[in-house]
Order: C-alpha cells, then structure tokens, then sequence
C-alpha cells in the first residue's frame, strides 16, 4: 500500500504538450470487470484510433499530423 | 520497478526474486510511464520514424482498487497484455504461458491474457511502408 501511494504522488497526467498524437483515458467504469476479451482491447483501439488529435507544436498551440513519408522507388 | 529491470531478472530467472512474471514467485509493481519525462524517451524512439503518431491509452485507475484483493474474475486493475507472438519471443522464450498461480492472484494479476496482432489494429501506414520495404527486397 504505501508503494502503492508513493507511486500515486509522483504520477504525472500526460499533457499534450509532451508530443503525442492521441489519448483516451479509461475510467474505473469503463474497465471491464470481468477483464480484458479481444474484442474490449479493439474496441479500446478503435475508440482511440477515432479520438481527435491533440497534439501540440513547440509553440504550444495545436498542431496538424504530419502525412507519412512516402516510399521513393527505386 | 521498470519493464527493464522485469526482463533482466527474468533472463536471470531467478528463483526467488520478488517478480511475478509467467511461474516466477512474487509480486511485481510496474510504475513505467508515470512521469513526463520517461514518456518523452518513448516520444522520441518514434518520431525518429516519420509518419508515426503516438497513442497513449490511460487507465484511470485509484491505487487504492488495486490494493484491494479482487475475485479472479475481474482483472481490471491490470491492463491487458497487448502484442504480437514473434514480438514477445524476443523477449520472453519460451513463450508466455498463462501460469495457474498468475491467473489465481487477486490484486495485480491478468485473469486473460489478450494477444493481439498489429495487423489487427490496423496501423496502415507503418505496416504498409515496413511491407513494401519488404517485399522490395
């Protein structure tokens, strides 16, 4: 328990300024009880893959994801 | 203690260790990316892949639940084991087994383990490129 508290006071929220694209936070409600099928974890998936983008430029306001690089042939 | 030092004493398998990892003995509390700037390690390993985008999924979960024993049926204080078979042999040989004392556990355990595969998830862009590497080859 008291590891258990140690870790909670030095946990630090994700902010967007640290440069990730997504992020979707599972509340104790919305973890299933029973644990986790497949089917939770890509549902799970696609409920992140569908959340907007929050990311945010050295600036620190919201930035656009920049498109993948295509593969030059050749 | 970090996912690093986890694998270390599992390679070194030993028997007395304070991890529960897959048969091995123990307890283990992992607290990875719980600060900013052990995230931004990670952050940075995939922007040196262009056209990547970082997911981050929180599970919002108060300490005191997981100090809490649960009945084996709800293993919701862990997140689910998530990757794909070739990638955790790398690290785990053999393969990991759903270990009858891990399953049993109350607090910190994985009733049921879901692998998932990155094709299943669909990460067109990284997999399309890796695969046209690939097949270039």
């Amino acid at each position: 328990m008291h590891v258990l508290s140690r870790f909670a006071s030095t946990m630090e929220p994700p902010r967007p300024r640290e440069g990730y694209d997504k992020l979707i936070s599972l509340t104790l409600e919305e973890q299933p009880s029973a644990g986790y099928t497949r089917q939770d974890v890509l549902a799970i998936l696609q409920r992140l893959r569908d959340s907007p983008s929050v990311r945010v430029n050295a600036h620190g306001t919201q930035g656009t994801i920049q498109p993948p690089r295509k593969q030059v042939d050749g | 203690m970090s996912s690093g030092r986890l694998v270390r004493l599992y390679r070194q398998n030993k028997p007395r260790s304070h991890v529960s990892w897959y048969g091995m003995e123990g307890t283990a509390l992992l607290h990875t990316h719980e600060t900013s700037s052990q995230r931004s390690h990670w952050i940075s390993i995939a922007r040196e892949f262009p056209g990547t985008t970082v997911w981050v999924i929180v599970f919002d979960t108060p300490y005191d639940v997981s100090s809490n024993p649960l009945p084996p049926s709800r293993g919701r204080c862990c997140p689910p084991l998530i990757g794909d078979d070739s990638w955790l042999c790398r690290y785990y040989a053999p393969p990991p087994q759903m270990h009858p004392r891990f399953v049993r556990r109350g607090c910190g355990t994985v009733s049921r383990a879901s692998f998932i595969a990155f094709s299943d998830h669909s990460y067109i862009d990284y997999l399309g490129r890796f695969q046209g590497k690939t097949t270039q080859q």
